[in-house]
């Protein structure tokens, strides 16, 4: 007769007791987010105090009530691109210091993120050198507080592209599946989502994990980054046919935003994209520095990190709006990540060093905006 | 054989007297011993399980060895006056029965076993009588008592949860509250409609959008769990090859067959590529008696020894779980594993089921392996299957596991501990899902099921009215599951816990729900595409919508998703994009779901019999390799 038999293998630590210390760490790591994002929502108080709002909150602060008063046949979800923005407007009460303040939280997030992907990899004291030049700089202060839709389109496209590194080089599918609906997301901020997943698309080939063999595992790729993306811009689209009659409507969805309209012709508005891109990319230093650790360390993803420059500039030549600062924020995010992925402590010195040269540079030539200079004279 | 003799002694005796008698070579006495210095198995199973020996010739010999007759019991008439009052469970355990009364205080006995005086004396204190001793072969002693406990197994087999509990049962469908809650739940709607049909069609539709929005959330939760294990490999090439074969237990093999003729020599081959000590393998091949076809296929196919066929009574009902209770009942493996008819198994999966259960705690009574098509690429149907199964196997189960919630089992290539699955009263033959209900009975008796990461291939339905048959079956299970353990919700929570109760609602009753919701909504939709929006805004307002949308939208792509990353992990990457006609696929569980719903209500212990052997497709490789795809 069969007897109760535990084969004798070592046994692995116990799962209950895994969960719950990742439940407290998820807690703590919400809870450091929250704390990052306090002088910020200070800054948005004070903000709203001394009369400045940014035109971006405005608006969406006004198609918030224009999809409020759609009624019950959705008819305002014309004014509903955004939706994400739009949706946390609609619930938030619609007033733009609520937005500000959600601003500041996508903020904290993603910083938070930031800095915990950086901690794994370098020491504390670089990680901080590392943060200065977003944390120390008025004209992240600014976009940090408010700039709603761009930031919290750029949490996600940080997590998108984390995701899309992870999936393509590294092999792992849930990456896809984080790379995918970040993406999605991003969608459901800024169209320019779009671009980034065909650009990440186009890229895949060149940094695919040598695990995804076949000659189909280029297209499965490239399905699996641009599905969730394409539902959703799908759907968007077909809800604006069916409720609100507009095909497309979104594509007013800021002002001044003017897709497709190549102002100085074809040529010559992707001449100005790249000259804009590079002035962008000149802030960065740390986007050189995370080159250059590639190129020591791992040189076959270098053309990964071509990816966001081309990105960037196919968006600004197709008319999307990407301001200066918003660009600036971009490439120091990606590059921050980029060293969280491959840097040794070797390479702590000389980090750092860009780091605050980076941040002098910034202080000294700010990425302004128009925006950002009436903030600046207001705020600080 | 005298009581004084060493073990390795006898086992030198038995090899010694084959090789004098020309059976053996002296080579392969040396084997012989090698593989028992090496395993531990005794030397006689070794032989009968490489086919070196015939069993018959070698229990002969050793009853000269150890001066006792041979006796057959196929031949014998056995004195069943003998057996009343004896417990046929310690009967099989101990493997010995009285055959007849040889005077009036004297008893024949058999059995394969050594006649030890303790042995003897046991049997004889329980008999009441003294014994005299005979030798016969394991094979006899199993098929005798098949024979003189037909009654019993077939009662046990198909009563004896029913018996033990009848709560557990699906015998009986619905009880008396279950009757008067659904009764009271249809006259509350009807009134409602009758009363206030706008605001009753409103609350309807709400209701109808948060279940699906949940049960979707839900999956999709389950299958991120299950993605972030992709990095976490729980059962390794090295953490198998590092098992030494002396440490490996007895493990049975239950293999029910029923109507399967036609593809006995693929199984005989496909479980002879299991990479398990042959002489520490129990195969059981479960044949209905009344299936004359697949009984004579399998004679034609010559068995190897390793493969004993136990003959299912005929009776009522006629199930796979009735026949895998007498497989259980006859089971003398520590470990018990089922494979359907056409299955390829992993090779080393046994193994790793060990190492996964070593690991697991001892509430841990079972583990799933994973299961997938070999043919793929035959048409639509087994494409869709395919991506379907990659999703349920590779991302939900695990994903379960991960989150600790009742895991369905999924039909084969379930690994149990045979004394835990006899504790929890074996499988239900009423319930046509029976894997399903014991993994979810498991979890409400306070037993875990986990997953291994190895995968049995089998062959994916490829023609329409069979899958729809199939898949009915499994739906009308799942209702039933729902049934028989929402009797008693509170007891269920409190064994359970609140969190795996939920998981239950949401898994097992949520699956039959929105299959059959599919096609009503689909209804819906089209109609909506062509009558104005202001035109329904009545019945469904814009807070109604935009739930609905959310799950248009939303719920749809996410589902699809998930089974484009099923196909992916996989590496059947050219199936990812299949995955987009999942809507359409989603149509014939919807039609299966309305069969099932049907049946339940008038043939609720039906058995929808798959039909297997349909595929065209022959060669196929062992193991699907990640990136080739099989088209």
């Amino acid at each position: 007769m069969a007897s109760a038999v535990s084969p004798p293998f070592p046994t692995s630590t116990s799962p209950a007791s895994t969960r719950t210390s990742g439940r407290r760490r998820a807690w703590r790591h919400r809870g450091a987010d929250l704390l990052i994002a306090l002088p910020l929502a200070a800054l948005a108080v004070w903000a709203q105090h001394r009369g400045f709002s940014d035109p971006g909150l405005r608006l969406l602060e006004q198609r918030a009530s224009l999809a409020r008063t759609g009624g019950a046949d959705l008819s305002g979800l014309r004014y509903g691109y955004p939706p994400l923005p739009t949706l946390v407007a609609v619930v938030s009460g619609g007033s733009t210091l609520s937005l500000s303040i959600a601003t500041c939280v996508c903020t904290g997030i993603m910083l938070g993120y930031v800095a915990r992907r950086l901690l794994q990899r370098v020491s504390a004291v670089t990680t901080v050198a590392l943060l200065l030049p977003i944390c120390a700089v008025p004209v992240m202060w600014y976009a940090g507080s408010q700039l709603f839709a761009p930031v919290a389109s750029l949490a996600f496209l940080a997590v998108a592209l984390d995701g899309f590194v992870r999936f393509t080089a590294h092999g792992e599918t849930e990456g896809g599946f984080v790379a995918g609906l970040a993406l999605a997301m991003c969608l459901c901020c800024d169209p320019g989502a779009l671009v980034y997943g065909l650009v990440m698309c186009a890229f895949a080939p060149l940094i695919r994990h040598s695990r995804y063999r076949g000659e189909h595992s280029v297209m499965a790729i490239d399905t699996v980054l641009l599905f969730p993306i394409a539902a959703v811009a799908v759907g968007w689209l077909f809800l604006e046919w069916k409720f609100a009659g507009t095909f497309p409507g979104s594509l007013d969805y800021e002002a001044g935003a003017r897709l497709l309209a190549f102002p100085s012709g074809v040529a010559d508005t992707m001449a100005a994209a790249i000259r804009s891109a590079g002035t962008s990319l000149i802030h960065v230093p740390l986007y050189a520095a995370a080159a250059v650790i590639f190129y020591l360390l791992r040189p076959a993803a270098m053309a990964g990190l071509l990816l966001p420059v081309c990105a960037v500039i196919v968006v600004l030549w197709l008319g999307f709006v990407y301001g200066p600062p918003v660009a600036y924020l971009l490439f120091t995010i990606l590059a921050l990540i980029t060293i969280s992925e491959t840097a040794s402590r070797r390479f702590e010195p000389a980090l750092a060093a860009v780091a605050l040269g980076q941040l002098a540079l910034v202080l000294a030539w700010p990425p302004a905006s128009p925006y950002f200079s009436e903030w600046f004279r207001l705020v600080i | 054989m005298s009581l004084g003799v060493t073990q390795d002694q006898a086992q030198l005796e038995v090899t010694d007297a084959l090789v004098q008698r020309g059976v053996l070579t002296p080579e392969q006495r040396d084997w012989a011993l090698d593989v028992h210095e090496r395993t531990g198995s005794p030397v006689e199973s070794i032989l009968v399980a490489s086919g070196l020996v015939k069993r018959q010739f070698l229990y002969w010999l050793l009853g000269e060895l150890w001066k006792s007759p041979y006796i057959d019991l196929t031949r014998e008439r056995l004195d069943t006056s003998l057996l009343t009052g004896l417990d046929p469970d310690r009967l099989v355990g101990e493997g010995w029965l009285p055959v007849c009364r040889l005077s009036t205080d004297e008893v024949l006995v058999a059995s394969p076993r050594p006649p030890s005086d303790e042995l003897l004396g046991a049997i004889g204190s329980t008999l009441g009588y003294q014994v005299a001793y005979a030798v016969t072969t394991d094979w006899d002693i199993r098929y005798a008592l098949q024979r003189c406990f037909r009654d019993v197994v077939l009662d046990r087999a198909a009563l004896g949860l029913w018996q033990r509990s009848e709560v557990q049962s699906a015998r009986r469908i619905l009880f008396t509250g279950q009757k008067v809650f659904l009764a009271l739940a249809a006259i509350l709607v009807v009134a409602a409609l009758a009363m206030r049909p706008v605001v009753t069609i409103q609350v309807i539709s709400v209701v109808i959008g948060l279940a699906f929005l949940a049960s979707v959330a839900f999956k999709f939760t389950v299958c991120m769990a299950g993605a972030r294990l992709e990095r976490h490999e729980p059962v390794t090439d090295s953490d198998v090859s590092a098992l030494r074969d002396e440490d490996l237990p007895t493990y049975t093999v239950l293999v029910p067959l029923f109507r399967e003729a036609r593809v006995i020599g693929d199984l005989i081959e496909n479980l002879a590529q299991l990479d398990y000590p042959p002489d520490k393998l129990d195969i059981l091949l479960l044949l209905e008696e009344s299936d004359t076809e697949t009984v004579d296929a399998v004679r034609a196919a010559q068995a190897p020894p390793t493969m004993t066929v136990i003959l299912v009574p005929r009776g009522t009902p006629q199930t796979k779980p009735k026949a895998c209770n007498v497989g259980l009942f006859f089971a003398r493996g520590d470990f018990l594993v089922i494979y359907d008819a056409e299955d390829r198994p992993d090779p080393d999966q046994l193994k790793r089921a060990l190492v996964a259960f070593g690991r697991g705690d001892e509430r841990q009574v079972c583990v799933q392996a994973a299961l997938n098509y070999w043919n793929v690429a035959e048409n639509i149907l087994t494409r869709m299957f395919t991506v379907e199964y990659s999703y349920w196997f590779d991302y939900m189960l695990p994903g379960l596991d991960a989150l600790r919630l009742p895991i369905p089992l999924g039909g084969t290539s379930n690994h149990f501990r045979t004394d835990g699955l006899r504790k929890l009263g074996g499988w239900d033959p009423f319930n046509v899902t029976e894997d399903a209900d014991l993994g979810i009975r498991a979890a409400a008796m306070g037993y875990s099921v986990g997953v291994v990461n190895s995968t049995t291939y089998e062959e994916a339905n490829r023609a329409v009215g069979n899958w729809i048959r199939q898949r009915s079956r499994w739906i009308k299970g799942y209702m039933q599951t729902v049934l028989v353990h929402t009797r008693h919700p509170l007891s269920l929570a409190r064994t359970a816990g609140i969190r795996r109760t939920l998981g239950f609602m949401l898994l097992i009753a949520g699956t039959p729900v929105t299959f059959l919701l599919v096609l009503p909504m689909y209804v819906v939709f089209a109609a909506s595409m062509l009558i104005p929006s202001g035109a329904y805004a009545r019945f469904f307002p814009g807070w109604v919508l935009y739930l609905g949308l959310v799950n248009l939208i939303a719920g749809n792509s996410l589902m699809i998703y998930v089974c484009m990353m099923g196909a992916f992990k996989r590496g059947r990457y050219k199936l990812v994009g299949w995955a987009l006609l999942n809507p359409l696929y989603w149509i014939l569980h919807s039609i299966a779901a309305y069969k099932a719903l049907w049946q339940l209500i008038t043939r609720p212990h039906y058995w929808e019999k798959t039909v297997h052997g349909l595929s065209g497709l022959t060669a196929v490789p062992h193991q699907h390799q990640p990136g080739v795809d099989a088209d």
